[in-house]
């Protein structure tokens, strides 16, 4: 089954932990949202969703998500009749962990000799070919890569480009 | 407070004092618990998330200085919308995959060489010649996919740590030869990246006793990045992150067929575009496509209607500075092919 071919490629621990593929959920648009027992429009309904109610992904399949249904069962949703969630709203104790790492851990590398570099040397200008700036090139720019850590992604963000990306697909389907 | 805290800690580190690095962790978990209080999270971990947190807690000290490498090399690209969009496609795609728990930071790099990186810890490099050849946002989600999927199987730091040393040795050999001689645009003059100053080695040996499998965390970004510009991963590591980053890409709404059509583009560009790094470290283009064509026909790509996002991708892409050097270089190129044929 192509599912358990690519388990095993993506064998990572967190996907062993967890027993799934993709770590989303995705949540109703509207009321009634029907889950079917196939991925096609005229299968059985086994479950309808609430509008804002959410399900938790197994896998893409075509234009349709299939998602674990109530009771512990597998079910299909229209792509379209649901919007992902990022999982950065209901993220768990270790993300939230390795996202404190990345700030606090800088003291472990040698972030702190190099912030006390980037002091000294200045940001200097892309045309510098001073001997100065000649050797501080040499080392890791670890100002830019602080600037990287520090630059974070919302959910909301995420949220709402995963709504524009579906309303693309939502009009291309109409127009076909 | 906490600056001048963890400055201290560097400084005694200077003395190799075993106090020294009991204070870096009694340093480390404070400023942990802190921060975890501050955000309002559960401190508890479990016994295999104390784990990933420590694996994690490594993967960022070796990929913070490969990237910080990087940088330094090919320079960077600072346009906060640009590198900000890029930051939210990557990690939108990317928490479509089994990896959502990692952070996927992002940065466009200033070279026109056509290439993307990888780094442990979610370091994530982009180059301006490899924006430039996408087409739309499906493109750019494939590519980030594809690094996210680098990240999170931590392809780069287990072939690091399969590597006896002497391999390390060899790999961190390759990348202080000029990796990247063709990259004219690089704007800022450069000796050896990985040249160790006198600083850098005394870290390295006080490093060395905390790191992973005995390797210092410099001596580990220095082979890594040997990897990253000169010998490349394993070609199955390459085919398995393309074949991931089509599914997250696919799972977001994208069209299933850009990784295809980009590295497509690539095959048919070949002549005109500096991927010499690119493919010194990768399976050829046309090879890699293929696999991602049966991956296609797997998955039925056909029925799958999927967002290409051209608008917002080249609101973006325009932000870039015309490539002059290229423009000449495709010129030169398209001349040699027509007097070659």
């Amino acid at each position: 089954m192509k599912i358990n071919r690519f388990s095993q490629l993506v064998l990572g621990m967190l996907v062993m932990a967890s027993g799934r593929i993709y770590a989303g959920s995705v949540e109703a648009k509207q009321n009634g949202v029907p889950v079917t027992a196939a991925p096609d429009k005229g299968a059985a309904v086994v479950q309808t969703l609430k509008a804002g109610e959410a399900v938790e992904v197994v896998e893409r399949k075509g234009m349709y998500w299939q998602v674990k249904a109530g009771g512990g069962k597998t079910g299909f949703v229209s792509v379209m009749s649901v919007k992902i969630k990022s999982s950065d709203s209901d993220r768990g104790s270790l993300a939230g962990a390795i996202q404190s790492a990345v700030q606090s851990g800088r003291s472990s590398s040698e972030g702190a000799s190099a912030r006390a570099r980037a002091t000294v040397m200045g940001v200097r200008g892309l045309d510098e070919t001073n001997d100065t700036s000649y050797a501080a090139n040499t080392r890791p720019n670890l100002k830019a890569v602080f600037s990287m850590e520090d630059s974070r992604v919302s959910a909301v963000q995420i949220e709402s480009l995963s709504e524009k990306v579906f309303d693309e697909i939502a009009k291309q389907s109409k127009s076909k | 407070m906490k600056k001048i805290l963890l400055t201290t800690t560097l400084l005694a580190a200077a003395g190799f004092s075993l106090a020294a690095a009991v204070a870096e962790t009694e340093n480390k978990s404070a400023n942990k618990s802190a921060d975890g209080a501050k955000a309002g999270e559960v401190p508890q971990l479990s016994k295999e998330e104390e784990r990933k947190l420590a694996e994690f807690r490594a993967e960022l000290d070796i990929g913070r200085n490969m990237a910080g490498r990087l940088v330094a090399y090919y320079g960077e690209f600072n346009d906060e919308p640009l590198n900000g969009y890029l930051n939210l496609v990557g990690n939108y795609v990317a928490q479509q995959g089994p990896f959502a728990d990692r952070r996927y930071m992002i940065k466009l790099l200033n070279s026109e060489s056509v290439n993307a990186f990888a780094c442990p810890g979610g370091y994530i490099l982009v180059t301006m010649g490899a924006l430039r050849q996408a087409e739309n946002e499906a493109e750019l989600a494939a590519i980030l996919g594809h690094e996210s999927a680098h990240v999170g199987n931590r392809h780069m730091m287990k072939t690091l740590l399969s590597m006896d040393k002497e391999k390390l040795d060899q790999a961190a050999k390759a990348s202080a030869s000029k990796p990247d001689p063709s990259a004219a645009s690089r704007m800022r003059k450069r000796v050896q990246v990985t040249e160790q100053s006198e600083a850098a080695k005394t870290l390295a040996r006080y490093l060395g006793s905390t790191s992973v499998a005995g390797l210092s965390i410099i001596a580990a970004a220095k082979a890594g990045l040997g990897l990253i510009l000169e010998k490349g991963l394993d070609h199955k590591l390459e085919f398995e992150a393309d074949q991931e980053g089509v599914k997250y890409a696919v799972a977001a709404g994208y069209d299933p067929k850009a990784l295809s059509n980009f590295l497509g583009r690539l095959v048919a560009r070949q002549k005109i575009l500096n991927t010499k790094t690119l493919e010194k470290t990768h399976p050829k283009p046309a090879e890699r496509r293929a696999r991602v064509e049966q991956l296609l026909v797997q998955m039925k790509a056909d029925t799958i209607t999927g967002a290409k996002g051209v608008q917002r991708f080249a609101a973006m892409q325009q932000r870039m500075p015309v490539a002059a050097s290229r423009k000449n270089s495709e010129k030169t190129a398209e001349t040699e092919a027509v007097k070659g044929k």
